[in-house]
């Protein structure tokens, strides 16, 4: 699909967008969010002041499936219309290699890795 | 095979969306190739009960801990 439709949005409301993760308004070629985390959930008014690599933990190596070939279906687009509208959109948030884009985009390619871990203090 | 799409009007009135994460996508466009991975652990020796363990064999979850906590 080499020419792509126009996008309006009359209006966009987004609260937070965060860690990795992008609001874009208009065409973009590529896009490659990344992001990496460790998120450490410990019960008890305690600060985190350890150093924690990444490499730790082997979800961080792990290395992901390989790319599907291409589809060699010959395919043909006819914009009729040449609008994509939108009246109103309400977004809370957006986060961990994300994105809210209004606009034509050529390649996505998002990536978001997370370690989660939780810590209680006692058996319950 | 012929693949053949025609875009009549597309006109959405209104839009609520909670959250957009790990990799993904809200988009309101077009677009040609979209790939969008994402990797979550949690596994059961994630969850550490009482004192501070080494969690995974594969490497060990160093803590230092201040004088003053005991």
């Amino acid at each position: 699909m080499r020419d792509k439709r126009l996008a309006v949005a009359h209006t966009a409301q987004v609260n937070s967008v965060t860690i990795g993760s992008g609001l874009l308004i208009g065409d973009v070629n590529q896009l490659n969010p990344r992001s990496r985390a460790i998120a450490v959930q410990r019960e008890g008014p305690h600060t985190i002041e350890d150093h924690v690599s990444f490499t730790t933990y082997p979800i961080f190596q792990r290395e992901p499936s390989p790319m599907l070939p291409p589809l060699t279906i010959s395919s043909s687009f006819h914009h009729v219309d040449h609008e994509i509208c939108v009246d109103s959109m309400f977004i809370l948030g957006a986060s961990t290699a994300s994105a809210i884009q209004i606009g034509g985009i050529d390649h996505i390619d998002a990536h978001a890795r997370v370690k989660h871990i939780r810590i209680l203090s006692d058996e319950q | 095979m012929n693949y053949t799409v025609y875009n009549y009007g597309l006109h959405v009135g209104k839009i609520d969306v909670t959250g957009v994460a790990s990799s993904s996508v809200f988009l309101v466009g077009d677009s040609e190739t979209i790939r969008l991975q994402s990797f979550f652990d949690t596994p059961p020796e994630s969850l550490i009960i009482g004192p501070f363990v080494p969690i995974e064999e594969e490497g060990t979850f160093v803590e230092e801990r201040s004088q003053d906590e005991g």
